[in-house]
């Protein structure tokens, strides 16, 4: 079980426009990613990286196959469900860090366990103890058009961890980092899946980044070609 | 150029359809609920108005001198034959009718009620006030001997009279002498001018004469216009011509028909500019919004050589186009809308009882005026031309073409 | 939560905070004042119509509205005015009307003879408060005549001319007599005041042969708003031939006139207010619509959509809210103002005399009720008018939603 927690089998996901000639994003992908496991999908733009982090997370629908997580079967969940699990068992992390614009830093990073209903001291501990693991206990206070990118990502993976998902979920989370900032948040990434436990996959075509992960998985034209 | 201009105008409103599809909607639904408003409202004044005067002075009406101080029947016409030759004459007038009034009372075994004896010529009174269409029973006729009468269908309500039920009337003659005459009831009729309808008696215009000792001469000559504002005109030269006779317009004699008009006038001008004010506002910030969320867009096209200037007539042709459909569906539903109830009327009988107390028909056609339309137009361009304005002189400080480096 | 991130949202969204507000709050408070000029207005209209002459209870023949003659008179009034010991009737008092023709020295003008009870009057009608010249009657008036003031000016006469009247007595019996023009009164209600004469009922009986009849017995009620019960209560005690009307039914034309007048007032709001929900509908749209990324974000990291909902409806809930309440406020201050100070319309006489009704000052109305009502109503299409553009949003795709510019 330990070596399947994220199982992945034959997805395939065809784009057809209204006009012109349908694309496969996905060919008949097969995977399965360990628990505690930090993984890299790593490839060139138009390879189906995000394609493939959006159907794990049920943000996208595959054309076929299916995703099973801790061996329970996700595709096909209604959206009431797919919301649960997402709120309850995966965390999305951004490449342009989608704050919520109007909430502080703090707020953003409590956002999903009040959602939970959990208490307001859970919370507060739980948010400032995330924040110190970032280096952001400092601007807990301040609106993200006050932060720099960087501190705005950080704040983006405090709301992704805070709940204590089993899987995150980072869509070229350094893209928009210089960087130094870039190297920083993916050594917190590690610290956090080292801590934590919690399964990371992420996907990145910066060759410093992809150096920190545990496994890589390389995906050329929509297949998987090595991992 | 302006075709150029004009295809990305249409195509960056088709890629914001929904809100473009609320704007139109909004100022054609609110100019069809307005010109619906406007067209019913003065088309329930006019009626007022038109059956005030049909049924009772006509556009312009003549009386002898003193009458209208004090309604004394001695105060009568007697030259009228001579004034009836030269209105004959007269492309202005469109018919005329002489009358014979005097207040009285009218009786019947069971109670009494005071009444206005109008005595009419039938044929006359039809081509002249087409009384005959107001009628709600019977004939419009007052037998051969006139031995019938025409009553008010409220004074028939009060007296609870029937066809044939026998009255008497009773007034004071020429003479000061108190006479009384027996008919016969040969109709009901109801003009919705509630004066008349309370107590309008119409009888024979021989039996007036002779009950009231007329001796051929009359109390009124009611006269109707091709053109109502002749009447000043017509006024002047038949006063001119007799000095035996005095002549008032419509609005001297009920001028406070003409301030109901006046009243509704203003009332539907306020209205209308209400809803245009909250409508430009509408307008004003959907431009706005469409400016500022395209700043970039913008700022792209001054950066390969766009002029301000066209990026200007963009947005008002945006804001033009929406506008003007908006208004020609607006106008086409509203427009249409008032057609039919020009010439199907809109039946408003299940509130009669309230619109008869206002003294209004339970059948209300509507009005339809150019001015209206060219109003609204107006209010349109006006809010379009501010909706791009201001938005306009926001974006020139905001310096778009600085927009597309701090993306 | 929601509530408060809800809060945030609508203090960061000027635009649509301050054009919404505005609108449903200046909405709100022309709906609560129109209402309450309207419903005050009518009511005054009722009021001066009802308490002028008719009064607010007519017992009469059951036939005289029917047929108001002589067959159908209250015979035996005493023995009527002896069942009404209702508690509640504060007064009662005979009425006995019939029309003749009155002649002055020079003209002859039909019109309204009655006989009153001038003392028990005073309390029931304004009959006596409408005085204009000379006197009021007293109770042992003979043929002294109190004569509406337009009729006066009809017949030529003043206080102290004479007039003669020639009608019909209660008897079927030819009637005439001599009377002297006492007093002139002017209510305001021009047919009223051209057609009206008042002698005493003791004088009217004597010249009409009407002793112990009459056509009708007005009641005035210890409390007005109870009328119609009091009436139906009347009912059971009164003999078959006779009944009680109050003045919603004696009054029912008006009562009608009225709400057609209500009715087009209601519709012309209505025109207004379909282009201010079109304008808040619009600014929600924008608003909602510039932040369909955030909302796609929202559903990405785990709210459901009714929590995106909840959350988008709070925010209408908030404004809407505060509008209602300020804008009741606003128009329960201006209904409440000229409730107490009533608007005074001159210039309006003659349009209100063209339509039977005497009043130049026209209090609103302050019911906290209508007020209560008109706030529930505006909230419902406040919040009702930001409904669309929330579902569309709402029914997105978290990934459509998050790569929408």
């Amino acid at each position: 079980m330990m070596n399947d927690f994220v199982r992945i089998e034959k997805i395939s996901k065809i784009f057809t426009p209204a006009k012109g000639v349908a694309v496969a994003a996905l060919q008949d992908i097969d995977l399965t990613i360990a628990q505690h496991d930090l993984v890299v999908l790593n490839g060139p733009s138009g390879s189906g990286k995000t394609t493939l982090l959006n159907i794990i997370g049920g943000l996208d629908e595959p054309t076929q196959g299916q995703v099973s997580l801790a061996g329970q079967r996700l595709t096909g969940m209604g959206e009431k469900e797919w919301s649960e699990t997402r709120r309850d068992h995966i965390g999305f992390v951004f490449q342009a860090y989608n704050l919520l614009p109007v909430l502080s830093a703090r707020e953003n990073i409590e956002y999903i366990m009040r959602l939970q209903n959990r208490t307001s001291a859970e919370c507060a501990a739980r948010s400032l103890e995330v924040a110190r693991k970032l280096g952001i206990e400092a601007v807990l206070d301040a609106l993200p058009h006050e932060l720099s990118g960087g501190q705005q990502q950080r704040v983006a993976v405090a709301r992704a961890v805070a709940s204590k998902p089993r899987l995150i979920l980072a869509d070229e989370p350094t893209a928009n980092l210089d960087s130094k900032n870039g190297n920083d948040l993916m050594e917190m990434m590690q610290r956090l899946n080292e801590d934590e436990g919690v399964t990371i996959i992420f996907s990145s075509h910066d060759p410093m980044v992809i150096n920190t992960a545990k496994r890589s998985i390389v995906l050329h034209d929509g297949r998987v070609v090595e991992g | 150029m302006y075709r150029f201009v004009f295809k990305m105008a249409l195509n960056s409103l088709m890629q914001r359809r929904s809100r473009s599809l609320l704007v139109v909607l909004m100022i054609s639904t609110s100019l069809w609920g307005l010109l619906f408003m406007e067209g019913i409202y003065d088309g329930m004044t006019e009626q007022l108005i038109a059956n005030a005067i049909r049924s009772g002075s006509g556009d312009v009406v003549l009386y002898g001198k003193g009458y209208r101080r004090e309604q004394d029947i001695k105060r009568a016409i007697a030259n009228h034959a001579e004034i009836l030759q030269v209105m004959a004459g007269d492309p202005r007038v469109a018919s005329y009718s002489t009358r014979i009034m005097q207040d009285g009372l009218l009786a019947t075994a069971r109670g009494s009620r005071p009444a206005r004896i109008i005595g009419v010529h039938p044929e006359m009174e039809k081509r002249h006030a087409r009384l005959d269409e107001y009628m709600e029973q019977g004939e419009f006729d007052f037998g051969g001997q006139g031995k019938k009468a025409i009553i008010g269908a409220r004074l028939a309500e009060k007296l609870n009279l029937k066809i044939g039920s026998k009255i008497v009337i009773s007034a004071q003659n020429s003479v000061d002498e108190l006479t009384s005459i027996v008919l016969r009831v040969g109709g009901m009729i109801r003009a919705n001018n509630m004066g008349f309808d309370e107590t309008a008696v119409l009888v024979s215009f021989a039996r007036a004469n002779d009950m009231l000792f007329m001796q051929g001469a009359v109390s009124q000559i009611s006269i109707l216009l091709h053109d109502q504002s002749d009447a000043h005109g017509v006024q002047e030269s038949l006063l001119h011509q007799f000095s035996t006779i005095e002549a008032f317009r419509w609005d001297e004699i009920a001028p406070v028909l003409l301030q109901s008009r006046q009243m509704m006038a203003i009332f539907n001008q306020v209205t209308s500019g209400l809803v245009f004010c909250v409508a430009g506002l509408g307008i004003f910030g959907v431009v706005l919004v469409s400016v500022l969320e395209r700043m970039r867009e913008f700022g792209i096209m001054l950066a390969v050589g766009t002029r301000f200037r066209q990026i200007g007539l963009l947005i008002f042709y945006e804001s033009m186009l929406l506008g003007l459909t908006g208004f020609a569906l607006g106008a086409a539903l509203g427009g249409s809308t008032l057609l039919y109830l020009q010439s199907h009327g809109l039946d408003l009988s299940l509130m009669s009882e309230g619109l008869n107390a206002f003294g209004l028909d339970s059948m209300v056609y509507a009005v339809i005026r150019w001015n209206y339309f060219s109003m609204a137009l107006g209010a349109v361009l006006g809010s379009i031309i501010l909706s791009t304005v201001i938005p306009l002189r926001i974006l020139r400080k905001a310096k778009p073409i600085q927009a597309i480096s701090e993306m | 939560m929601f509530l408060r991130y809800g809060l945030k949202n609508i203090l960061a969204a000027k635009k649509r905070t301050g054009v919404t507000l505005l609108l449903s709050i200046c909405t709100t408070a022309l709906l609560v004042f129109s209402t309450g000029f309207l419903q005050g207005s009518h009511m005054q209209m009722l009021k001066n119509g009802v308490e002028i002459y008719p009064g607010y209870l007519q017992i009469s023949h059951r036939g005289y509205r029917q047929e108001p003659g002589l067959d159908h008179l209250i015979f035996g009034v005493d023995g009527v005015m002896g069942q009404l010991t209702d508690p509640e009737i504060l007064i009662a008092a005979r009425r006995f009307e019939t029309f003749v023709l009155y002649n002055g020295e020079q003209k002859s003008v039909g019109g309204m003879f009655t006989g009153i009870e001038p003392e028990k009057e005073e309390s029931i009608s304004r009959l006596a408060q409408s005085l204009k010249e000379g006197v009021y009657l007293k109770k042992t008036d003979t043929n002294t005549v109190y004569m509406g003031y337009e009729l006066a000016r009809r017949l030529a006469v003043q206080v102290g001319d004479e007039v003669t009247f020639v009608g019909t007595g209660a008897d079927y019996s030819f009637a005439a007599d001599r009377l002297v023009v006492g007093g002139l009164f002017r209510t305001g209600l021009f047919d009223f005041d051209s057609q009206s004469a008042f002698v005493t009922l003791a004088y009217f009986n004597e010249i009409m042969a009407a002793e112990n009849m009459a056509t009708h017995i007005i009641v005035q009620p210890a409390h007005v708003e109870v009328a119609q019960s009091l009436s139906d209560r009347i009912n059971i005690v009164l003999d078959d031939e006779y009944r009680s009307e109050s003045w919603q039914e004696t009054m029912a034309p008006l009562v009608k006139a009225m709400k057609v007048d209500s009715i087009f007032n209601y519709i012309t709001l209505g025109i207004i207010f379909i282009v201010i929900f079109f304008v808040i509908m619009i600014y929600t749209f924008l608003t909602v619509y510039s932040r369909t990324r955030e909302i796609g974000v929202l559903r990405a990291i785990g709210s459901t959509p009714n929590q995106v909902l909840a959350l988008l409806l709070s925010e209408s809930v908030i404004l809407a809210g505060v509008s209602v309440v300020v804008g009741g406020i606003i128009g329960g201050a201006l209904t409440y103002y000229f409730w107490q100070n009533p608007i005074m319309i001159g210039g309006y006489e003659e349009q209100f005399k063209l339509y039977g009704l005497a009043a130049s000052a026209m209090p609103t109305l302050f019911s906290p009720y209508l007020i209560l009502r008109d706030m529930g109503i505006m909230f419902l299409l406040c919040v009702g008018s930001t409904l669309y553009p929330i579902i569309k949003v709402n029914s997105l795709k978290p990934l459509e939603a998050i790569h929408h510019v």
